[in-house]
């Protein structure tokens, strides 16, 4: 199907270890869409193997109709898919505005010498770029550190420069890993509202998180793992009475 | 990848120091070091793009400055090649030799990486000794000087300084725009540079690629400055001390190797009748630079610039701004 991100009976093993056993899920435009489950079940195993920083065992992930199981993690970045880090990834000798420029990388069609002469396409570039990134910032709520070196962020701050990060890039799907671990109750409101504003927008959103209070909030879907297999799909309302769910969540 | 008013004056006052230094000095032997610290600052300038900005630790360096030297002569003294094509050639000539040599090395872990590049450094100075039919072996060959009026000391001093400028200020241009970034983040965090779709391996090589035509540049400008060569001058002990110019003056930073450069061709002329313990004063200088400025001097610099204009660190709440946000968000390429 186009528009869609699918990955389809999606395994996975580490030595003796099942990581991920047959997991399939689609992730629509203009809808965010919870991973759930314990720690192991193989939530951020799963991001990984969508985002291509682990090669699959079987199965497949499909970008808008496209075959990407193959495809190197910039590949699927340059066809729309970005993503956050559970320990963000960010580059700390930079500046905020430098690390949210970054995600303008995949529109940069300058070559190497085009840019050691300064000529006027990377020039323009650039300005386009350090303007996107300067309005996600604001967007997201770090304005006021525009010029401030990414390692003297908080850590809330720091989470927050990667989703401005990612939203540089422009991209059609957006996977979240634990944005709220580590925020207070007022930030995780703030990270909710941002996380509505991308949705409206039409980006599809796999949200990865710990707080399932917060995931039956914001989500549309929700997906429950345990074990590296789906024990709930559907509604958010669905998974959260589904019993297996409850067992594993409270231990009944 | 800032801007604002000290650099541009700093850089303006340098540059008119750097032009008028022949008329401000008539001592040739000043002149001639200046010259040398030219010639090591071409060579540096891009070393620092691999090596500071982009982590890529290259020591062997030297045998590109050597094949660079040795083409020069060999086409503009033998082959009676315009000296300006022959320095071209011996810089293109080290840029293929740099993407053969970066082609499988750079696939390696930071210190295999390393080593390649030194065992290549090693290979250069004993293929210089050894092969006898092309490059004289241990008697060397004289270096042609360049044309009028770059045959005079102070013509080829500017020549050199014009050509360092001109490297400096791409790899300025290099490291302030995009390509910079993407170095500078495949270096800290290769995760976070493929996650916004950043060629690792591609970005590498075409640093590397570049860092090798400059220094087969240099290489030929080295040779004129020395006006003879022998393998003797490119020992690989000379790529080591390019490496540790770029940490004295500070890796990553613009300024840097000018400084690092400075250090390196100054230091044996400075302490004059202790000449023989040039190579201690230099490793004595790496030593304090390592202990008390891990950035080099050129980060020292960078830091009391930008504590002219610190902003207060003050802790401020995260307010986002959702209209903005979502107008940003639908906005059409």
């Amino acid at each position: 199907m186009t528009g869609i991100l699918e990955a389809r009976t999606v395994a996975k093993h580490f030595g003796g270890l099942v990581a991920v056993d047959g997991v399939s899920l689609e992730l629509r435009p203009g809808e965010v869409h919870g991973l759930i489950g314990p720690n192991g079940s193989g939530k951020t195993t799963l991001l990984n193997l969508i985002s291509g920083y682990y090669p699959i065992d079987s199965g497949g992930i499909h970008l808008s109709g496209t075959d990407v199981t193959r495809r190197s993690v910039q590949d699927r970045a340059r066809s729309g898919l970005a993503r956050t880090f559970q320990t963000p990834k960010l580059v700390l000798s930079l500046s905020v505005l430098d690390n949210a420029m970054l995600g303008g990388w995949p529109d940069v069609r300058s070559g190497f010498l085009e840019t050691a002469f300064a000529a006027p396409r990377p020039r323009r570039e650039e300005a386009e770029i350090r303007e996107r990134a300067t309005t996600m910032l604001r967007g997201v709520g770090l304005g006021a550190v525009l010029e401030r070196r990414a390692d003297l962020l908080e850590h809330t701050a720091q989470r927050f420069l990667e989703i401005a990060r990612a939203l540089t890039m422009r991209p059609k799907f957006l996977l979240l890993d634990e944005p709220a671990g580590g925020l207070t109750t007022a930030e995780i409101e703030r990270l909710g509202a941002i996380i509505g504003v991308i949705r409206d927008s039409g980006v599809g959103v796999l949200l990865v998180e710990h707080h399932t209070d917060f995931v039956f909030r914001v989500c549309d879907r929700v997906t429950a793992l345990n074990l590296g297999r789906t024990i709930a799909h559907g509604t958010t309302t669905e998974v959260r009475y589904h019993s297996d769910v409850i067992r594993v969540y409270l231990g009944a | 990848m800032k801007h604002h008013h000290v650099r541009p004056a700093i850089v303006g006052a340098f540059a008119i120091f750097a032009a008028l230094l022949p008329y401000i000095t008539g001592n040739l032997y000043y002149l001639h070091v200046a010259t040398v610290i030219g010639v090591y600052w071409v060579l540096i300038a891009t070393l620092n793009l691999l090596v500071g900005f982009t982590g890529q630790l290259s020591v062997g360096h030297v045998g590109l400055l050597a094949i660079g030297a040795y083409a020069f002569c060999l086409l503009a003294g033998g082959q009676g090649w315009n000296p300006f094509l022959a320095l071209l050639a011996g810089g293109a000539i080290c840029a293929v030799i740099g993407l053969v040599l970066g082609l499988p090395s750079l696939r390696l872990p930071g210190f295999y990486f390393a080593m390649a590049t030194l065992a290549f450094g090693l290979i250069v100075s004993e293929l210089a000794l050894a092969e006898q039919w092309l490059t004289n072996g241990s008697v060397g060959m004289p270096a042609p000087s360049f044309p009028t009026p770059f045959d005079t000391p102070w013509g080829f001093y500017w020549l050199v300084l014009g050509i360092a400028a001109f490297v400096t200020w791409m790899t300025a241009n290099l490291a302030r725009l995009m390509w910079g970034r993407a170095m500078v983040a495949l270096r800290d965090s290769t995760v976070a540079a493929s996650s916004v779709a950043v060629p690792i391996y591609l970005t590498k090589l075409m640093v590397f690629v570049f860092s090798g035509f400059t220094a087969g540049i240099s290489g030929g400008l080295y040779a004129t400055s020395q006006s003879y060569i022998t393998p003797d001058a490119f020992i690989v002990n000379l790529g080591i001390y390019f490496f540790v110019a770029i940490i004295i003056g500070g890796r990553g930073v613009i300024i840097g190797p000018f400084i690092g450069a400075a250090v390196l061709a100054a230091i044996p002329e400075l302490v004059g009748p202790l000449a023989k313990y040039g190579t201690f004063f230099y490793g004595f200088i790496l030593l304090i630079v390592v202990l008390v400025l891990p950035g080099g001097f050129g980060e020292l610099i960078t830091n009391l610039l930008a504590r002219l204009r610190r902003e207060p660190l003050v802790s401020s709440s995260i307010e986002p701004d959702l209209e903005a946000l979502r107008v940003a968000i639908r906005a059409k390429p």
